[in-house]
């Protein structure tokens, strides 16, 4: 048997096999995947399992398992795990509900349908570092338009949004939401288009009101879709260190606001601690691991519903 | 169960395209209606505004002797069946069955009851407990049918119910749909494309073209007295041979055709119902198995013809012989025994006794 083409033809000798050309062929891409990867992957592992920080920045050596002990030992690292997963699920909920209510909107014949749908991507093709600065200014407590609504429309008293725990944490979430809709309104979209309408006529005859549509064939039909769109979503959400950094400025008001990255991320490049951090950014790599397993697995996600 | 009548039913959509007009059926309870054309024909509208999937423009729509214009599907007491299925892909196949029931608030025993009856009818109890991706077409439209019969609604809607079907599936389906009728004794309506099917399956047929109802008899009614050339084209495989022509007379009646080089004698009775003396343009038509190479008809006809066989489809039982007469095709059912090569010239003689006569420009039976 020959490879259709002439260049493949001249692998076909008999010193190669024929799996031999689309490994070579592979080589440019495994290579990189090396470099961008693994290798720092593995750098990481090691470094968890090291002293490495400003003070032995050279002369680092292998500490053991210390690094993960001072991770667990800390009461501030299951106070951050508890704020991440506050932080991950609020998220999560609101990118759903109103990611799915858009979609449910957008996919009836709706006048401007498509003009509508544009302007509510927009919040996803806007980089993030704008939206989080723009948002910081709109919290800002004196001129901050939120503020300003607050108090001309609302006639209540401004919110002191970056200078408290709550409040800033509670922006930080606010701002992420409005980011973080669109990607699950595309994909909800998607979903929804894929449903036959047929399933619906027959669920009219059937007898099925609106409510009862919704719940026996729009959501059961949705999930293989919204499962792995919402798997990604909490593994973003989970690691998304621009957002809690840029909003609250650093974990501000005094370390209050973070969650676990950006916590590594202090960790890491404010207090140099390359080994702590090593070693925390590994239990995070776990946690997202055992969840993405588990959940997939439970969820079925993987089954097509046709 | 009930019947169904349709009166001066239209549906006009939003773009101004007229999908149904005025259409009147009268399905008498019990009966097994067939709407049948090509696509686009209107008769998926016209059931499906029967289901209250479609809006009626105008007209009246009743089930049994209730206005039902105006009615949700669910209150209408209908079942239909979809061409794809329209299974619930996350359910089973027992829940597809009992969905329905289920939302009706039916005790659960008597949901059993009637699934694992009607999945007996169909044989399909083995597979309750599959979903319908793991199930062969066939399958999941008996599936499909399962989910109306349990409902044991006044009236069963089919749409194309087979056209997703192979070949030999089709065939074994659609006795099983007659059958089922004979069974349940429902209403049911049944829109096909088919013609076979519509032959094959309906107590009576409508034939629709362009939002319009043509015709509408029992089988052997639109077989033998087409009301128009399109309906005596569309009934019958193959089709009708039509001839454009004249019909004159000099010492007998004759019909001359206009593209082709075809003279032959027709019953001279038929003189009084055809434009003879205003010399207009007529078809003539003339059903494959009137087109002989013997003479079947007795009676003094001069109406044969020479033509060269271009092409012949043996059926096993018959042959189809498919002649070329100057512009004209023409197409002859003969039988197996006679088995010409193509490019053999045979003698073929016209049973004009048996030819339908329309109207050129109208296109009505004239005779």
């Amino acid at each position: 048997m020959k490879p259709p083409s002439a260049l493949a033809g001249k692998f076909d000798s008999e010193r190669f096999s024929p799996n031999t050309f689309a490994y070579i062929l592979m080589i440019p891409a495994a290579i990189v995947m090396f470099g961008v990867v693994v290798y720092p992957f593995m750098y990481n592992v090691v470094l968890s399992f090291s002293n490495m920080s400003l003070r032995h920045f050279k002369d680092w050596h292998l500490i053991g398992m210390r690094q993960y002990a001072e991770v667990f030992k800390g009461k501030i690292f299951y106070i951050v795990l508890l704020k991440t997963l506050v932080w991950t699920f609020v998220n999560i909920f609101f990118h759903v509900t109103i990611g799915v209510s858009l979609a449910l909107i957008l996919n009836r014949k709706i006048f401007g349908r498509a003009a509508v749908r544009t302007l509510l991507i927009l919040p996803w093709a806007i980089p993030q570092v704008i939206v989080a600065l723009t948002w910081r200014s709109m919290f800002n407590y004196e001129y901050g338009s939120i503020n300003l609504f607050i108090a001309h429309f609302l006639n209540m008293s401004p919110v002191e949004w970056l200078g408290k725990p709550l409040e800033a944490f509670s922006a930080c979430i606010i701002t992420n939401v409005w980011l973080g809709f669109p990607f699950m309104m595309t994909i909800a979209l998607g979903g929804l288009q894929s449903i036959p309408q047929e399933l619906y006529e027959a669920a009219d005859i059937d007898g099925a009101s609106g409510w009862r549509k919704f719940w026996s064939v729009t959501v059961p039909l949705l999930k293989p879709v919204m499962i792995p769109a919402i798997t990604l979503g909490i593994i973003w959400t989970f690691n998304n260190v621009n957002i809690i950094w840029l909003v609250s400025n650093g974990g501000e008001p005094s370390d209050q606001t973070h969650i676990l990255v950006s916590y590594v991320y202090k960790a890491a490049f404010n207090l140099y601690r390359y080994g702590y951090a090593a070693a925390l950014s590994m239990v995070i790599f776990a946690i997202l691991l055992t969840f993405s397993l588990v959940f997939l697995k439970r969820t079925r996600a993987s089954e097509t519903a046709y | 169960m009930a019947g169904v009548r349709l009166s001066g039913v239209t549906k006009i959509y939003d773009g101004g395209v007229i999908a149904a007009k005025d259409v009147s059926i009268d399905v008498e309870d019990r009966e097994f209606v067939v709407l049948v054309g090509p696509s686009g024909c209107g008769k998926t509208t016209v059931l499906r505004m029967i289901a209250g999937l479609e809006e009626i423009t105008s007209g009246e729509l009743y089930i049994g002797d209730q206005l039902m214009n105006d009615v949700p599907p669910k209150d209408r007491d209908i079942a239909m069946v979809f061409q794809n299925y329209a299974l619930y892909p996350h359910m089973s196949v027992h829940d597809n069955m009992a969905f329905g029931l289920k939302l009706r608030n039916y005790p659960k025993l008597e949901i059993e009851e009637r699934v694992t009856e009607a999945a007996d009818i169909l044989g399909i109890r083995d597979y309750l407990s599959r979903k319908p991706k793991a199930l062969s077409g066939g399958q999941r439209q008996r599936v499909a049918l399962g989910r109306a019969i349990v409902r044991k609604p006044k009236v069963f809607l089919f749409d194309e119910p087979l056209s997703n079907l192979d070949a030999k599936m089709r065939v074994q389906m659609r006795a099983e749909i007659s059958k089922l009728h004979k069974r349940l004794d429902a209403t049911m309506i049944y829109v096909t494309h088919d013609q076979v099917e519509a032959m094959t399956m309906g107590d009576r047929i409508v034939v629709m073209k362009d939002g319009v109802v043509q015709q509408t008899g029992n089988p052997l009614e639109l077989y033998n007295n087409p009301r128009n050339k399109f309906v005596a084209g569309f009934i019958g495989t193959p089709a009708m041979n039509f001839f454009e022509g004249r019909v004159k007379k000099e010492e007998r009646l004759y019909f001359e055709g206009k593209e082709s080089d075809l003279k032959i004698e027709i019953p001279a009775e038929l003189e009084g119902k055809l434009p003879v003396a205003e010399g207009k343009d007529v078809y003539m038509g003339l059903r494959p198995e009137h087109i002989q190479p013997q003479e079947e008809r007795k009676g003094n006809l001069r109406s044969s013809c020479n033509l060269k066989v271009e092409i012949s489809e043996p059926m096993g039982n018959e042959v189809f012989l498919y002649f070329q007469s100057g512009l004209n095709p023409i197409v002859a059912r003969v039988p197996s025994a006679i088995n010409p090569r193509p490019g053999s010239e045979l003698k073929m003689y016209f049973d004009t006794a048996h030819a339908h006569f329309f109207d050129k420009d109208k296109e009505y039976a004239i005779a």
